[in-house]
């Protein structure tokens, strides 16, 4: 069985199976309209999730749009 | 019409989504006002709690999306925020906003100068909002943002034009969109900065709270139009005495 990661996720500390990003989103039921994610504070391009390999320790926050002045 | 950057606006009035009692509210608010161009924020996912979505009713709408730096409280968490925003919308387009002061919001003019700066190297169209300063908007135009947004009053206090002689004086001075921003508390507060000759105004809190929001969209839209059609029709100038209406007749002298 392949070693799981442990990725914290907006404070949260989850354990993955897959180092796929677009895997997390899926995991976590989180439609990606709107959203962005930055890896370790480097904003992660939305052309390169397809490609993005977590590790593991990686620090990931997920942002979305909300209403605002 | 109304150009900023590469875009033309037939409404001079942008709106926020922030405040209103619902998703429904906001649209239907955001809808009768015709404002073609309207605000949404950034915030960390709550993984436990689902937000509204508020993007897709927005789109539908068809307006154009104008994400804020809003939480930022240095330069380089509203450029990471203008990032970040540009990633989940599809825009480079930003309202740069720091404002780290919880009880009056003041934005940060060193902050935002130096963000501003940052952001147009990284080839963003920057809407900075900032209290309406003369000499840092124009600080801000030199440095490449295609608008400025001054304050009327602090955000949300609906207090209306109080840096009225200031606003004069960047309106005067500007060669870049001025778009009064915060504190406009009536559609008549709307319509004097455009009559003053400012090029759009964004209106949140005095919509989203008002005890009618759509009704109120909807004079906010006429006060926006009242207000540019009087200055494009040239306002009559203020005088220190009475100026009669009629020539003064002498008639009445042969009764005494």
């Amino acid at each position: 069985m392949a070693e799981l990661l442990s990725i914290h996720v907006n404070s949260q500390m989850l354990e993955l199976e897959s180092s796929s990003l677009v895997a997390l989103f899926e995991y976590l039921g989180q439609p990606t309209r709107g959203v962005a994610v930055a890896v370790n504070e480097n904003v992660v391009h939305r052309k390169q999730w397809s490609e993005f390999k977590l590790q593991n320790g990686d620090q990931v926050l997920l942002f979305e749009s909300i209403a605002g002045g | 019409m109304l150009t900023i950057a590469d875009h033309t606006f037939r409404s001079r009035l942008f709106t926020g989504t922030g405040k209103y009692a619902s998703a429904q509210t906001m649209v239907a608010s955001i809808h009768s006002s015709g404002s073609e161009l309207v605000t949404v924020a950034l915030k960390r996912v709550d993984l436990k709690h689902k937000t509204d979505n508020i993007l897709r009713p927005l789109l539908d709408l068809g307006v154009k999306l104008l994400p804020n730096t809003s939480g930022a409280r240095t330069a380089k968490e509203a450029v990471f925020a203008a990032q970040l925003a540009r990633e989940a919308l599809a825009t480079n387009w930003v309202k740069l906003e720091i404002h780290p002061d919880p009880r009056y919001l003041m934005p940060d003019p060193v902050e935002t100068l130096a963000a501003a700066e940052q952001l147009v190297a990284l080839d963003f169209i920057v809407l900075p909002y900032v209290h309406a300063d003369p000499v840092l908007c124009k600080r801000l135009e030199d440095a490449g943002c295609q608008a400025v947004m001054p304050l009327g009053a602090p955000i949300g206090s609906n207090k209306g034009l109080k840096t009225e002689t200031f606003l004069d004086i960047i309106i005067e001075q500007s060669r870049v969109p001025v778009i009064v921003d915060a504190g406009i508390g009536a559609p008549s507060d709307a319509a004097r900065a455009l009559e003053m000759g400012a090029d759009g105004v964004l209106v949140n809190t005095a919509m989203a709270v008002a005890a009618d929001p759509v009704r109120m969209g909807r004079a906010f839209q006429q006060g926006a139009i009242a207000g540019r059609l009087a200055y494009e029709a040239g306002l009559a100038p203020t005088a220190g005495r009475a100026m009669p209406s009629s020539p003064s007749t002498r008639f009445l002298e042969i009764l005494s």
